[in-house]
C-alpha cells in the first residue's frame, strides 16, 4: 500500500497551519508516506519551502493546493504537468490580483477556464447541504476522469455515518472516493499552538475561543497503517491515493526561467547585442585605450557568459541602468557584479575589477550552477521612478517584486501569543520590553525576571514557551525591497502575483530563498541614502564652486582625505562612521583605496567572531610575519595578509583546504544564511575542521576559519560588496574633506541617514570652521542651504530641521518673501499660515531677523489668529501690539527649547551650563581626558548619543557620551552592563567612573573609558529648565538617543541584520 | 464637579467670605491603607509607611493612578505603568483603584465635616470646599480650625493640606501651593498668590505649561499684562480663573449632598411587640416606602424591615429582589414571610423599612389591550419574577437559577449556572448540544461521571461491546462513536499541580460513545485517555439519552 497524505495546511495558510513545511515532509518521510502535498489555502507561497524541504528528505512533493471559492466551496487542486501548473499559477493571479492584499476572490468558474490538466478533490463540508451536492455534482463532467471526493475521518463521534453517507453520495454522482486527514501539524503535540493561532485569527483570548477551537488534536500525520485502519471499510479511498501520485507528477525542479530578450537591433542575438555594448563601454571606461589585459578579461567573461546563456540579464540589468543614466538618478551596481569588467563597462558598477584585481569567477562560476546576483544601488529618493519604469516597460505580467515573508519575531510572537493567553498588556510589554533587538532565541527565564515577572506563573511560562515555537512562522508576504523578478512570457505562468499594500506593486508569492532554489533570476533595485547625499552635493558642488563631479571622476588617491581617515574624523561619512569603524581606523591607517575595502569589510561580525582582525593588524603592522599556513592557501590570501577577511576567502579555504566540492561550500554558505538550519550547520563544522586537520592545518586555525563563516552566514561582505562600498567611502570622506559645508548641509537633506543625528552633524560642521545659521523667516529654505562667506560658505538650516512644518509651508513662506518680511504682521498676512505653523516657527526660534527671540514671537503669534483683522487686511500696522515685556528667557532654557523645536541647539551644548556643577563634582570634560594619562582612573559624563550591543561583541555594551567638548566611547563589560543596565538602557545623560584607554599615537589615537561604576545624571538635565514651585520641567524626555540605526537605503535584509540593537529596545 | 463657574464679571461681593479648601492629596491610598488596617485590627503604627499605588486599567493597560507619599518620593508617580514600577520594585504594593467609593467616601467625609461650618461641598476627586464665614471664633480663630480639622484628620490617618483665603480659588491655591503661608490674609489674597506657580489657578495642564513657555511661570506674572492680550491668547477662561481667585468675580458655592436615603420610620408613643402589630407597621411603611421609589422612578433591589427595641438592639429581616420592584404588595408579600424571625424582645419603639439598593425601574406599561397577543410578555416576566422571589427567599440564594450554554467542548464545562431573570433574554444554545450537529449530548448529564466496569471493547478505540453499571451489565446492541475531545490545555495551567509533560491529565483526552443496550436504554460513556498497549483503561458513563 503506498500512502501520500493529500491534504496537508502548512503554516503559510497564515494564522492556520501550525507546522513548518520542512516539519512536515520530516514526519511524513519517517513515517513512510510515498510522498506528500502540502495544499496551501489558495496560495502556491510555501510551496519552493516545501519542495526544497522534501527534495532534502528524499520523499516526494505534490504540488497543489486548496482552493476555496467565494461561496464556500472548496476542493484540492493538483497540477498533473508543466502546463497545468502554468495555470493553476494564472488562476491564483486571477483571484489575487482582482482582491485586497492578502485575500483571493476566486469563484468556480475560474478553475473551470483553467481546468486543464488539473486533477481535483472536491471537499464536503461537514453539514452537506443541497449546494454543496450540486457543487460536488459539478466535478466528474467538468474534470472527467481526474475528479474524486475526499473522505476524512475527524473522531466528531458521527464518523461512521457521515463517511458512509459520503461513499453513497460519491457512488451516486460518479465520484471516486480517496482519503485524506486534512492535516494543520505535524504531531500531535503542536495543538495548542495551533489553538493559539486560532485566538489570533479571531483576535480573542484562549478562555473565549470556546467552539472556534478544534475538540481534540487528530488532524496531525498518521501512519498509513492508522490511515488504513481508519478507513478499512472504504479501502478504494486509500488505493485511490496511489492513483493521484502517480498521475500528479509535476516537478518545480522542471520549472525553465526564460529572461527577456533585451534586443535593440534587429537580427542580432541577446549575445551579440550584449558585446556590442560591452566593446562601446570599455571604449567609455577606458579613454586611454583599451589594453590587452582588459580585452582579454571582457572576452573571457563574454565567452563565459554564452556559455551559460546569461547575455540576456545582463542586458536587462544594463537596460535599467541605462534608464537611470539618462534621468540622471545616481547609481551603483554592489555585490558579486562589481566582479565583473562587463558590468563595469555596461556602467552598472563603479570599480574596475581589473585595476582592482576582483576575480569574475566569483561573479559567475562554471563550478556553481546558480544565476548570478547583479543588485544596483540607486538614491533612495528616486528609485520609485526606477521602479515604476520596469513595471511599464516590461508591464506587470512579466515584471513582480520578489516577496518577503513577514515571520514571526520573538516581540511579535511573545504579543500574540500572550494575547491570547489572556496576559495583560502591561505583563506582555514587561516580557517583550526587555528583549535586547530581534532575537530569534525566545525569552529566558532570567529576562522574565528581570522584567519584574514571576518565571513561575504557569500562563508567563507556557506564553513564552509557545512563543518560541511561533517564532519563525510566517505571518503574512511583504513585499521585497527592490528584488525584481522580470520574464520572457507572462510570469502569471510562473508563479502566482498579488497585490502588495503598496498602490502600483504587485509581488510574486515567492521570496528571493524561493527565487534563488529555483535557478530563477532577479535584479535587485534598492535604494541608498548615501547615493542621495552625494547627488546633492553634486549639485551644490557645481551651483556654489562651478565644479562638475561624478561618482567616477571623484579625484582618487588624495593623500589629505586618507589622512583625514586615518584620524577617523569620519562623523557622516559613509561606513565608517560608526564607533567600531572608528575605532578601527586609526590602527589600520589606510592609505590607499584596496585599504578602504578591507576597512568596510574587517569591522564585521565575520571577522570579529573569527577573531581574524587583530592578526591582520599585527601583520599590516610588521609585528608579525605573514603566514600562508600553507603554500595551496597563497593565492586565496596573499591580499589580506594571510587572514581571511573576506566572504569569499572563507568559501575558498572551505574548498582548498577542507577539500569540499564548490557546491558543497556553497551549501555550506546557504545553511548558514537560512533560517532553520536543523543541526547541518554543526554537521558542517566537523567536516570543515576535519578536513583542514586531515590537511595539515592547526586545529586552532581551522576552528577560527569555521567561527568567521559561521559570523560570515549573514554579516559577512564580499569583497566586491566591500569594494563597491569603498568607493562610496572614499568619496564621502572626499567632499567632507574639501567641501564640508557641502558636505553637511547635503547630509542633513539626506536625513534621516546613518549613524548620527542632526545635532552631530551640525557639529561637526562647527568643529571644521563652517559657520551654521540658525533657521529664519528671512533666509531659510525647505532645504538646507549655502551662503556665501568668503571664499567658503555658512550652513543656513532649512526649515526641514524644525518640527512640524512641512515643505508646502516652507515653499509658501520663500515664495512669497520677497525683499524679506519686515514685521510679524507683513509675515502674517503675506504667507499667511495657521496659528499652528506660526507657534513651530517661533518654536523654531525663527522669527530673530524681524527682531523677536522665541518667547516674543510666541507671545505675538499667540494672539495674531484669533483676532484677525479683515478691515486692516489691506495695510501693514507697524505696531503689532500692546507693549508688553516678557521675562527674559535665559540662554539654558533656549537651548532645552531649540533641542525641542529642532534636536539641535547652535546656541550651547546643554551640559554646559552643567559644568560647573560636574567640575564641583570633580568631573573630568571629553577636553580634560586628552590631557590624562592612560590607566588613569576617572569620571566622565555626558548626554548618551549612542548604545550599541554589537552581536559579535558577547555581550559587551558600548557607549558613546558627549560634552559641549567633544564625545568619549565608554565600554562596559557584560558584568557591569547587567549591574547597570537600567542606567544604560534609561538614562539620557550619565557619568561613569573608570579606566582611561588609549591606543597608538596621537593624533590617531583611540581614547575610550573601561566603564566600572555608572549613575544616571539625567535629573541635571531637568534643572536646565526654569524652575516653578519645586518642579522642574521635564527636559531628559526631549532627547532621544541616536542607538545604531541603519541606514534606511541600505539593503533591507543587511540592515535589519546589522542591528544589533534599535533604539526602541531602550524604552 | 458641583461647583459651577461664573464667569459673568457682575457684581462684587456683597460682603467678605472666607472659604477652606480641603486637599486629600493620598485620599485613595490613605482609604485602602485604612480599610487594611481595620479588617487586620491593625494598631495604629508609626513605622515608615510602606509605598502602595493605586491602579487604573486603560486600554489593557495597568497604570498607577494614585500613590502614597512613600510612593511618590520612591517615583512611583500617577502615569507610570505598574510593570515598569514593578520591575523596580517587585514588592510595590498595589490594588486596584476604585473612584466610585473613593467619591462616596468623600460625600461621607463631606457629612463629617458638617462639625465645622453648616455649608460643606465635596470637591472632587480628592477635596472639600468649606464655607467658614462667621464660624472661626469657635475654634479661636481660623489657624485653630484649620489645626483642629488637620488633627482630627491625622489621627484617623489621612494626609491632608488645608488652606484658607477669601476666595474659593485662592483657598484652593493655598492648599495645593502655599505651603508656607495656607492662610491668607483677608483681602491679601492678591499679594500672596503672586509668588504662586500658575497651575494653582485651576487650569488645566496645556494652558499652564504655554504660559510658562511664555516666561510667565508665576500668578503675579500676570498682573501686569493687559487684560486684553491675555484674552486674546488664552480666551477668558485663564481671565475668569485669575479674578474669581482674586475675588473680583463671585463664584458659586454649591453645598450638595446625596438625595435622602429612601428610608421610612415610624415612632410609636408606646412599645409594641405582636406579630400582628409589626406586621400592620410593616403595611404602613411599605405602602410609603413605595410611593417614594415611585415617585423616583426607582426600584428596590434590597429591602430591610428594622425593629429599633427599648434595649437599644435592632431586630432585623431583608428580603433581596430579582427585578427591581416598586410595588407595596410585593414587598409586604416577602417580608411578611420572615416576620416572625423578628424578636421583639422588650418592646419595639421605632421601626424602620429601608431599600438598600434601588435601581431605575423599567418603565412597565400595563396592559393596553387586554387579551391582544404578544405584549403581554412584560407582565408574565414581572409574574415570572415574583415567582422566583417567592422561591428563591424560601429556598435560599443560590437554588433558583437559569443554565446559560459556555462555549466549550468539554461537556461539563459547556453549561453554567447564572442569574434566572437577565435582561436581553437568554443567549442562544449552539449547535452542538442540540442534536442537529454530528455531535450528540444527552439529555442527562451526571455531575460526576461514574466509573464503569467489566467493559469490553476492541482496541484501539471501537465502541464497547458491554459494560457493567451500578453492578447491572448491560450488552451493547448498538453504538456510535467515538468522539474525541481533549482536555482544555490552557485550564490545566492554571492549576496549581504541574502535571508532569506525559502524563495521562496534561493531554487527557476522552473518547466519547452513544451506546444503546439490548432493552433499549441509552447511555454517554467515554473511555479516558487514548489507548496504549499495556496501560489499564478506564472507562466511565457520563450522561442518559431519554
Amino acid at each position: 500500500m503506498r500512502y501520500a497524505e493529500l491534504q496537508v495546511t502548512s503554516n503559510f495558510t497564515f494564522l492556520e497551519g501550525a507546522s513548518h513545511a520542512e516539519e512536515l515532509a520530516v514526519q511524513a518521510a519517517a513515517l513512510g508516506h510515498a510522498a506528500i502535498a502540502i495544499t496551501d489555502r489558495n496560495s502556491l507561497a510555501g510551496i519552493v519551502r516545501a519542495h526544497v524541504a522534501c527534495k532534502d528528505k528524499g520523499i516526494r512533493l505534490i504540488v497543489g493546493c486548496r482552493l476555496d471559492f467565494m461561496n464556500g466551496d472548496s476542493l484540492l487542486c493538483f497540477p498533473q504537468d508543466r502546463a497545468a501548473y502554468g495555470r493553476l499559477c494564472e488562476l491564483l493571479t486571477v483571484g489575487r490580483r482582482r482582491a485586497p492584499k492578502g485575500e483571493c476572490h476566486l469563484h468556480y468558474a475560474d478553475l473551470v477556464s483553467h481546468a486543464e490538466g488539473q486533477t481535483v478533490i472536491g471537499l464536503p463540508p461537514l453539514e452537506m447541504t443541497a449546494e454543496s451536492r450540486a457543487f460536488l455534482q459539478l466535478l466528474p463532467q467538468d474534470f472527467p476522469g481526474r475528479a474524486y471526493l475526499a473522505l476524512t475521518h475527524f473522531y466528531r463521534g458521527d464518523d461512521a455515518e457521515r463517511l458512509h453517507d459520503l461513499n453513497m453520495l460519491a457512488a451516486d454522482i460518479g465520484l471516486p472516493i480517496v482519503a485524506t486527514n486534512d492535516v494543520l501539524y505535524h504531531t500531535p503535540e503542536r495543538r495548542p499552538l495551533q489553538d493559539i493561532l486560532t485566538c489570533i485569527r479571531h483576535g480573542c483570548t484562549i478562555d473565549e475561543a470556546g467552539l472556534r477551537l478544534l475538540a481534540n488534536a487528530e488532524r496531525h500525520l498518521k501512519a498509513p497503517a492508522e490511515m488504513e485502519r481508519l478507513f478499512r471499510q472504504y479501502s478504494d479511498a486509500i488505493a485511490n491515493i496511489a492513483t493521484i501520485i502517480d498521475r500528479c507528477t509535476f516537478d518545480l525542479a522542471t520549472l525553465k526561467y526564460e529572461y527577456p530578450d533585451e534586443v535593440t537591433e534587429p537580427g542580432e542575438t541577446p549575445q551579440q547585442t550584449l558585446a556590442r555594448l560591452a566593446w562601446k563601454g570599455a571604449e567609455w571606461r577606458y579613454p586611454n585605450g583599451v589594453t590587452d589585459t582588459i580585452r582579454k578579461q571582457i572576452q573571457h567573461e563574454l565567452d563565459l557568459i554564452e556559455e551559460r546563456n546569461y547575455a540576456p540579464y545582463f542586458l536587462t540589468v544594463a537596460s535599467i541602468v541605462k534608464f537611470a543614466q539618462e534621468k540622471e538618478i545616481l547609481h551603483q551596481g554592489r555585490g558579486s557584479a562589481a566582479n565583473s569588467a562587463v558590468c563595469y563597462c555596461l556602467g552598472v558598477t563603479a570599480i574596475d575589477p581589473i585595476n582592482t584585481g576582483l576575480l569574475f569567477e566569483r561573479f559567475i562560476s562554471t563550478a556553481r550552477n546558480e544565476p548570478p546576483d547583479i543588485d544596483v544601488d540607486f538614491e533612495h529618493e528616486r528609485r520609485e521612478e526606477v521602479i515604476q519604469h520596469i513595471y511599464e516597460k516590461y508591464g506587470r505580467d512579466r515584471a513582480g517584486l520578489a516577496a518577503t515573508v513577514i515571520r514571526y519575531r520573538s516581540r511579535a510572537a511573545i504579543r500574540d501569543t500572550g494575547k491570547a493567553l489572556g496576559l495583560s498588556a502591561d505583563t506582555i510589554s514587561a516580557i517583550s520590553k526587555s528583549i535586547w533587538g530581534w532575537s530569534s532565541k525566545g525569552v529566558t527565564e532570567t529576562e522574565i525576571r528581570q522584567a519584574g515577572l514571576d518565571p513561575l506563573d504557569r500562563r508567563i511560562a507556557v506564553t513564552v514557551h509557545l512563543a518560541r515555537e511561533l517564532i519563525g512562522f510566517p505571518r503574512h508576504l511583504s513585499q521585497h525591497v527592490g528584488g525584481f523578478v522580470i520574464s520572457r512570457g507572462p510570469l502569471s505562468q510562473l508563479v502566482p502575483i498579488e497585490n502588495a499594500a503598496m498602490e502600483d506593486r504587485t509581488v510574486v508569492q515567492w521570496d528571493k530563498d524561493d527565487l534563488e532554489a529555483l535557478g530563477m533570476m532577479k535584479v535587485d533595485v534598492l535604494g541608498l541614502g548615501m547615493l542621495s547625499c552625494m547627488r546633492r552635493a553634486f549639485e551644490m558642488l557645481k551651483q556654489h564652486y562651478g565644479q562638475e563631479l561624478t561618482l567616477a571622476s571623484v579625484p582618487q588617491n588624495d593623500v589629505e582625505v586618507y589622512e583625514m581617515l586615518s584620524q577617523a574624523d569620519t562623523i557622516g561619512v559613509f561606513q565608517v562612521e560608526s564607533r567600531a569603524q572608528m575605532s578601527m581606523l586609526p590602527r589600520l591607517q589606510p592609505r590607499k583605496f584596496y585599504d578602504l575595502v578591507i576597512e568596510v569589510a574587517i569591522v564585521r561580525p565575520g571577522p570579529i567572531q573569527g577573531d581574524m582582525v587583530h592578526p591582520y593588524l599585527r601583520r599590516r603592522s610588521g609585528l608579525e610575519p605573514v603566514d600562508y599556513h600553507k603554500d595551496e592557501l597563497k593565492p586565496v590570501l596573499e591580499k589580506t595578509l594571510g587572514v581571511p577577511l573576506f566572504q569569499e576567502q572563507a568559501m575558498r579555504i572551505a574548498m582548498v583546504a577542507a577539500k569540499f566540492t564548490a557546491s558543497e561550500a556553497d551549501d555550506l554558505r546557504r545553511s548558514m544564511a537560512t533560517f532553520k538550519s536543523n543541526g547541518k550547520v554543526e554537521a558542517f563544522e566537523a567536516r570543515f575542521i576535519d578536513g583542514m586537520v586531515k590537511n595539515g592545518y592547526s586545529r586552532d586555525f581551522a576552528q577560527r576559519c569555521f567561527n568567521q563563516i559561521k559570523g560570515f552566514g549573514n554579516y559577512g561582505f564580499p569583497e566586491s560588496h566591500a569594494a563597491s562600498f569603498a568607493l562610496l567611502v572614499y568619496i564621502s570622506a572626499w567632499i567632507k574633506f574639501h567641501y564640508p559645508d557641502i558636505f553637511a548641509a547635503a547630509l542633513l537633506n539626506s536625513q534621516p541617514m546613518g549613524f548620527y543625528a542632526p545635532a552631530q552633524i551640525v557639529g561637526d560642521a562647527a568643529k571644521h570652521g563652517i559657520e551654521i545659521r540658525p533657521v529664519d523667516i528671512n533666509h531659510s529654505h525647505w532645504d538646507n542651504t549655502l551662503e556665501p562667506q568668503g571664499n567658503r560658505h555658512a550652513v543656513r538650516l532649512g526649515f526641514r530641521q524644525a518640527k512640524g512644518l512641512s515643505e508646502e509651508i516652507a515653499k509658501a513662506i520663500v515664495d512669497r518673501r520677497d525683499i524679506g518680511y519686515p514685521h510679524m504682521a507683513a509675515f502674517q498676512r503675506r504667507a499667511s499660515l495657521s496659528n499652528q505653523h506660526l507657534v513651530k516657527l517661533a518654536e523654531a526660534d525663527a522669527f530673530r531677523s524681524i527682531g523677536l527671540d522665541r518667547r516674543q514671537a510666541l507671545w505675538s503669534v499667540m494672539a495674531l489668529e484669533k483676532e484677525p483683522l479683515p478691515l486692516f487686511g489691506n495695510l501693514e500696522p507697524v505696531a503689532p501690539d500692546e507693549d508688553v515685556s516678557l521675562p527674559l528667557m535665559p540662554v539654558s532654557q533656549h537651548v532645552i527649547e531649540d533641542y525641542r523645536a529642532l534636536a539641535l541647539s547652535l546656541k550651547q551644548h546643554p551640559v554646559a551650563f552643567l559644568r560647573a556643577e560636574l567640575i564641583r563634582r570633580g568631573i573630568k570634560s571629553t577636553e580634560d581626558i586628552n590631557h590624562e594619562t592612560a590607566g588613569r582612573k576617572l569620571v566622565v559624563s555626558g548626554l548618551v548619543l549612542v548604545r550599541q550591543r554589537p552581536g559579535s561583541s558577547k555581550g559587551t555594551v558600548f557607549m558613546t557620551l558627549e560634552d559641549e567638548h567633544g564625545i568619549v566611547n565608554l565600554i562596559l563589560w557584560p558584568h557591569v552592563f547587567e549591574k547597570y543596565r537600567g542606567i544604560v538602557m534609561g538614562a539620557k545623560m550619565v557619568g561613569c567612573r573608570g579606566k582611561l584607554q588609549r591606543e597608538g599615537k596621537k593624533p590617531r589615537e583611540v581614547v575610550h573609558v573601561v566603564a566600572e561604576e555608572l549613575y544616571d545624571f539625567s535629573p541635571l538635565l531637568d534643572h536646565l529648565q526654569e524652575k516653578v514651585g519645586g518642579k522642574p520641567g521635564n527636559f531628559s524626555g526631549i532627547l532621544s538617543h541616536s542607538d545604531y540605526m541603519a541606514h534606511p537605503g541600505d539593503d533591507h535584509r543587511e540592515a535589519r541584520q546589522r542591528i544589533p540593537l534599535r533604539s526602541r529596545d531602550f524604552h | 464637579m458641583t461647583a459651577t463657574l461664573l464667569l459673568s464679571s457682575t457684581t462684587a461681593p456683597a460682603q467678605a467670605r472666607r472659604y477652606l479648601s480641603l486637599w486629600l492629596p493620598h485620599w485613595s491610598t490613605d482609604r485602602w491603607r485604612l480599610s487594611r488596617k481595620a479588617s487586620a485590627r491593625e494598631a495604629v503604627t508609626h513605622a515608615p509607611e510602606m509605598p502602595v499605588v493605586a491602579i487604573s486599567t486603560d486600554a489593557g493597560r495597568r497604570l498607577i493612578c494614585a500613590a502614597n507619599e512613600s510612593a511618590m518620593r520612591q517615583g512611583f508617580t500617577p502615569g507610570l505603568s505598574l510593570a515598569d514600577a514593578l520591575a523596580r520594585r517587585p514588592d510595590l504594593q498595589h490594588f486596584p483603584a476604585n473612584p466610585l467609593d473613593d467619591g462616596h467616601a468623600l460625600q461621607r467625609l463631606a457629612a463629617w465635616a458638617l462639625r465645622f461650618t453648616p455649608l460643606v461641598m465635596s470637591d472632587n476627586p480628592n477635596g472639600l470646599l468649606l464655607d467658614i464665614t462667621g464660624c472661626a471664633h469657635l475654634w479661636q480663630g481660623e489657624a485653630g480650625l484649620r489645626q483642629d480639622m488637620h488633627d482630627r484628620l491625622r489621627r484617623h490617618g489621612y494626609a491632608c493640606r488645608i488652606g484658607i483665603a477669601d476666595t474659593i480659588g485662592a483657598a484652593w491655591a493655598a492648599a495645593r501651593f502655599a505651603e508656607m503661608a495656607p492662610i491668607m490674609p483677608i483681602a491679601g489674597q492678591r499679594k500672596a498668590l503672586a509668588a504662586l506657580p500658575v497651575d494653582a489657578l485651576r487650569i488645566d495642564l496645556a494652558t499652564a505649561e504655554a504660559l510658562r513657555r511664555l516666561g510667565l511661570r508665576r500668578i503675579g506674572d500676570l498682573y501686569p499684562l493687559p487684560r486684553a492680550s491675555i484674552a486674546s491668547r488664552f480666551g477668558r477662561l485663564l481671565l475668569g480663573r485669575l479674578d474669581q481667585a482674586l475675588g473680583d468675580v463671585s463664584e458659586a458655592f454649591a453645598a450638595a449632598f446625596a438625595p435622602p436615603p429612601h428610608r421610612v420610620s415610624q415612632i410609636f408613643a408606646e412599645p409594641i411587640g405582636t406579630a400582628e402589630d409589626l406586621h400592620r407597621s410593616l403595611e404602613m411603611l411599605a405602602e410609603r416606602l413605595a410611593m417614594q421609589l415611585t415617585e423616583g422612578g426607582l426600584g428596590a433591589r434590597r429591602v430591610k424591615f428594622s425593629c429599633y427595641r427599648l434595649d437599644h438592639q435592632v431586630s432585623e429581616i431583608g428580603i433581596g429582589l430579582s427585578l427591581p420592584s416598586d410595588k407595596a404588595s410585593h414587598l409586604i408579600d416577602l417580608l411578611a414571610r420572615k416576620i416572625e424571625q423578628l424578636d421583639p424582645g422588650p418592646g419595639v419603639e421605632t421601626t424602620m423599612l429601608s431599600a438598600g439598593k434601588v435601581e431605575a425601574l423599567r418603565q412597565s406599561q400595563t396592559v393596553l389591550e387586554a387579551g391582544s397577543s404578544g405584549d403581554h410578555s412584560i407582565g408574565d416576566d414581572t409574574a415570572l419574577a415574583g415567582l422566583i422571589d417567592r422561591l428563591g427567599n424560601r429556598l435560599g440564594a443560590g437554588k433558583v437559577y437559569r443554565l446559560v450554554p459556555v462555549a466549550s467542548h468539554l461537556p461539563e464545562r459547556a453549561v453554567a449556572r447564572t442569574a434566572p431573570i437577565r435582561r436581553g433574554g437568554a443567549p442562544a444554545w449552539p449547535h452542538i448540544v442540540t442534536a442537529a450537529s454530528g455531535s450528540w449530548r444527552p439529555l442527562r448529564l451526571l455531575d460526576h461521571p461514574e466509573a464503569i466496569e467489566d467493559v469490553m471493547a476492541p482496541v484501539p478505540d471501537d465502541p464497547p461491546l458491554q459494560f457493567r453499571w451500578r453492578h447491572v451489565l448491560h450488552r451493547v446492541r448498538a453504538a456510535a462513536g467515538p468522539e474525541r475531545i481533549t482536555w482544555e490545555w490552557w485550564r490545566s495551567i492554571d492549576e496549581h499541580t504541574t502535571p508532569a509533560r506525559n502524563s495521562p491529565s496534561a493531554h487527557a483526552s476522552r473518547d466519547y460513545y452513544r451506546v444503546e443496550n439490548e432493552t433499549g436504554q441509552r447511555f454517554w460513556l467515554y473511555r479516558a485517555g487514548l489507548y496504549r498497549p499495556e496501560q489499564p483503561v478506564r472507562w466511565f458513563l457520563h450522561g442518559l439519552f431519554a
